[in-house]
C-alpha cells in the first residue's frame, strides 16, 4: 500500500470503530457506485483488518440524489447490521435507508466523498467528544414549537416545528440509526406549509456542481414553499435543476440543521460543508427521512454562514455561537 | 471475455432490459464479473455486483446480506472462487423466483473458448430427455474401465435439466449441461473409483485413481494418493456426518467440454461423463443440507436405467442413433 492508502484505511478504520462502532465478525455492507474510487476498498481492507466481514457492492451510477436503490441493495441493506454508503448520487432520502433504519441497520453515509476526505477535514473530529453538544441541540429543537433564524447576510425564515423530532447526527451510530459523516449536525423538519421568509444561502449549495458560492443566492419562501429564486448564474443553475424535475415538492422546506463539526471546511463537498461549524443549511425537497411527510424528487441544502436561532423567544445560537 | 460474457448474459440467463440482475463474486474472480456487469448493463438491466468476503469452501452459506440481495433480485450470476450452487442462499432466491446461474470458480479461459461456445438450445432436448429418462427411472447402474460400479435407487426422485438456459425460476451452472437427480438417501451402494476430476477444494484433474467404498447412501472409505488423502482430511474436519451422503448422479452432455481441465463447470459438463455429487442434495429434490458440496468426475461410463443402456463408455446411445440416421440420409 502506499502512504495515502495506509492513511485511508486508518480513517476508514476510524469510520468503523468509532462511527458505525462495528464488531469483529459483523457483516458490513458498503455499497459504492464507482469502483474506479478507492474509498469502498480502502473500508473493505480496515473492516477485514478488524475481523469484520465486508461485502462490497457496486451499483450502477443514478441519474440523480434520492433515486432508489436497485432492490437486491435495499434488501441487503436491511440484511446487513452496518451498511455504509460511499456513491455519488445520495441514498440518504430514500425509502431503502428509511425501511433499513426501521428494521434495525444502522448506516454511514459518505456520499460524493472524495478519497482525501478519509485522510483530513472533518474525519479528524473528536466524534464522542462532540456527541453531547449534539444531542442537546436536537433536544431544543424536539421541544421548541416556533423557531427563527436569522444572519447578517439577510435571512429571516420563520417556521413551527411543533410535534417534530429535533434529530441528532452525531456520525456515531447505533441500531436503527444512521448518519451522513463527518457531518455532525443537529436538524429539525419544520411542519409543513409553516415556514415563511427569506433565504440568503452565502456558503455553498453543495449539489448538481453548484458548489462553494461566488455570490449569495435569494429564495423568498412562503406557506412552507420557495416562490422564488434569485441571484447569479449559480442561483440561475438551482432554478433550472428545480424546475427540471417537474415536481412541486422539491421546492418545499424540508428541513433546517446547523454543522457542529470542528474540523470540516467548506470545499464545496455536501458532507463536509454541512459540517461546518457556524453554519446552519435549509433542506429543501424530501423529508420523510426526517420526520416530516414529504417524498419529493430531490432533497437539496442551501448553506448560510453564522446564524442567529430563536426558539420559542429562547435564543439557542447567536451568529453560529451556540448558547445552550 | 465480451463474447462469453454476453453469451452468459444473453443466451443463457436471458436478461431483459429493465430487469434487476445481481452479479456475486469476490476479490478473485472480480475481472470476470466486471466483464458480467458490463454485458448485464449493456442488455439494459440494473446490475448490482457484489463482492463477497473470502469463503473457505464450496457450499458454504454466504453471508445473510449477500443472500437477501439473491432473493430480491431477478436474475443472479455467481463468479464466484467457492461454489454457491448447493446453498440455502440459492434455494431461497429460486424460491422469491430469481434465475440463478452459476459460474463458479470461472477462469478467464472459460469466457474464451470451450463449452460455452455451444449451441445450447440444441442441446435442450436431449437434455431434457435425459432428465425425463432419470424421473421414469427406478435404479441406474453405473460402471467404468477403472472400477466403478454404483447402483442408486432413484424411485420418486425428479431428475433436473440442467441445459443452462433459465426460461424461468430455477437454476443451471454453466456451461457444464447436465441431467441429473438425486438419489432416495440412505439407499446407494458400490464403489466410486474416481479417474477424471474431483473439480472442488482446489483437488482438480487427478493423478491417482481415488476410491470411494459406498453402502446405504454413505461414503464408507476414501482411498488413493496425496489427493485422497487431501479430501479425507478436509470432510473429516467438516465433523459433519452429511458431507458423506450420496446426493447427485449426473451426466454431462456438453460436447465442447472436451477435457478434464481441473476446471469445476467444465470439468462437469464433458460430454458423455458421469459425476457423482456427495454433500448436500436439498437443491437437486434431495433432503440433505450438509457443510458442503463436492463433485467426482469419472470417464468412460456405463450407464444402465432399469435394465437398458443409456451410456456405453461415454457413448450416448441417443446421439449415436441420431448421428448413425444422419448418415444414412
Amino acid at each position: 500500500m502506499t502512504v495515502n492508502e495506509i492513511q485511508m484505511v486508518r480513517g476508514a478504520r476510524k469510520l468503523l470503530e468509532v462511527c458505525a462502532q462495528v464488531q469483529s465478525g459483523e457483516e458490513v455492507l458498503i455499497v459504492s457506485d464507482d469502483p474506479s474510487v478507492g474509498i469502498a476498498r480502502a473500508i473493505q481492507t480496515a473492516a477485514r483488518e478488524m475481523g469484520a466481514e465486508p461485502l462490497v457492492t457496486y451499483i450502477v451510477p443514478r441519474a440523480r440524489d434520492g433515486q432508489e436503490p436497485p432492490a437486491a441493495i435495499a434488501a441487503a441493506m436491511k440484511a446487513a447490521g452496518v451498511f455504509l454508503s460511499p456513491v455519488g448520487k445520495s441514498i440518504t432520502h430514500t425509502r431503502a435507508v428509511k425501511e433499513a433504519v426501521e428494521a434495525g441497520s444502522r448506516g454511514l453515509v459518505l456520499t460524493q466523498w472524495r478519497e482525501d476526505m478519509l485522510v483530513r477535514g472533518g474525519i479528524e473530529a473528536d466524534f464522542p467528544a462532540i456527541a453531547p453538544i449534539c444531542k442537546k441541540l436536537a433536544a431544543a429543537f424536539g421541544r421548541g414549537r416556533r423557531m427563527r433564524v436569522t444572519t447578517r447576510a439577510g435571512t429571516d425564515l420563520e417556521m413551527d416545528i411543533e410535534g417534530r423530532r429535533g434529530n441528532a447526527l452525531t456520525c456515531i451510530v447505533g441500531p436503527g440509526e444512521f448518519s451522513p459523516v463527518p457531518t455532525v449536525e443537529a436538524n429539525v423538519s419544520p411542519v409543513e406549509g409553516t415556514a415563511w421568509g427569506r433565504i440568503v444561502a452565502d456558503v455553498s449549495v453543495p449539489y448538481v456542481g453548484i458548489g462553494v458560492l461566488r455570490e449569495p443566492i435569494l429564495a423568498e419562501v412562503s406557506e412552507g414553499m420557495i416562490t422564488s429564486i434569485l441571484g447569479g448564474e449559480q442561483a440561475q443553475l438551482l432554478q433550472s435543476t428545480l424546475d427540471g424535475f417537474g415536481d412541486p415538492m422539491v421546492y418545499n422546506i424540508a428541513e433546517y440543521g446547523m454543522g457542529l463539526n470542528p474540523m470540516a471546511r467548506v470545499t464545496g463537498c455536501m458532507l463536509e460543508d454541512e459540517a461546518v461549524l457556524k453554519t446552519a443549511h435549509i433542506g429543501i425537497g424530501t423529508s420523510i427521512t426526517l420526520g416530516g411527510t414529504v417524498k419529493a424528487a430531490c432533497h437539496y441544502d442551501l448553506l448560510m454562514w453564522e446564524p442567529t436561532v430563536e426558539i420559542d423567544g429562547v435564543v439557542v445560537a447567536l451568529h453560529g455561537e451556540l448558547s445552550l | 471475455m465480451e463474447k462469453g460474457a454476453e453469451i452468459i448474459v444473453r443466451t443463457c440467463a436471458r436478461v431483459r432490459a429493465s430487469e434487476e440482475v445481481l452479479v456475486v463474486t469476490d476479490d478473485e474472480r472480480l475481472p470476470i464479473a466486471r466483464a458480467i456487469h458490463e454485458a448485464a448493463a449493456a442488455a439494459g438491466a440494473r446490475v448490482v455486483t457484489v463482492v463477497l468476503p473470502p469463503r473457505n469452501m464450496d457450499n458454504e452459506e454466504p453471508p445473510v446480506t449477500a443472500a437477501a440481495a439473491m432473493c430480491a433480485a431477478a436474475v443472479v450470476i455467481m463468479p464466484v472462487t467457492h461454489s454457491l450452487s448447493h446453498t440455502r442462499a440459492t434455494r431461497e432466491a429460486i424460491k422469491e423466483g430469481a434465475r440463478v446461474l452459476s459460474m463458479a470458480a470461472f477462469t478467464p479461459r472459460q469466457l474464451e473458448s470451450g463449452g460455452l461456445f455451444v449451441d445450447f438450445p440444441s442441446r435442450k432436448p436431449l437434455c431434457d430427455r435425459m432428465a425425463e429418462r432419470l424421473t421414469d427411472a427406478h435404479t441406474v447402474r453405473v460402471t467404468n474401465p477403472s472400477g466403478t460400479d454404483l447402483t442408486f435407487n432413484v424411485q420418486g426422485r425428479r431428475g433436473n435439466s440442467h441445459c443452462c438456459i433459465l426460461d424461468g425460476p430455477g437454476f443451471t451452472a454453466v456451461p457444464n449441461i447436465e441431467a441429473n437427480i438425486s438419489p432416495v438417501e440412505g439407499t446407494t451402494e458400490g464403489i466410486l473409483v474416481a479417474d477424471g476430476s474431483i473439480p472442488n477444494y482446489g483437488i482438480g484433474v487427478l493423478d491417482d485413481l481415488v476410491t470411494f467404498e459406498i453402502s446405504k447412501g454413505f461414503v464408507r472409505s476414501i482411498s488413493g494418493g496425496a489427493q485422497a488423502s487431501f479430501l479425507k482430511e478436509l470432510l473429516r474436519a467438516q465433523a459433519d456426518p452429511w458431507v458423506y451422503n450420496i446426493a447427485q448422479l449426473a451426466i454431462g452432455l456438453n460436447p465442447e467440454c472436451r477435457e478434464f481441465t481441473g476446471e469445476m463447470l467444465n470439468d462437469e459438463g464433458v460430454n458423455g461423463t458421469i459425476h457423482v455429487g456427495i454433500g448436500t442434495s436439498a437443491n437437486l429434490g434431495g433432503d440433505v443440507q450438509a457443510k458442503t458440496h463436492f463433485d467426482v468426475v469419472i470417464r468412460e461410463p456405463t450407464v444402465v436405467v432399469d435394465g437398458d443402456v443409456v451410456i456405453e463408455r461415454g457413448l450416448i446411445l441417443e446421439e449415436a442413433k441420431v448421428e448413425t440416421t444422419d448418415d444414412r440420409e
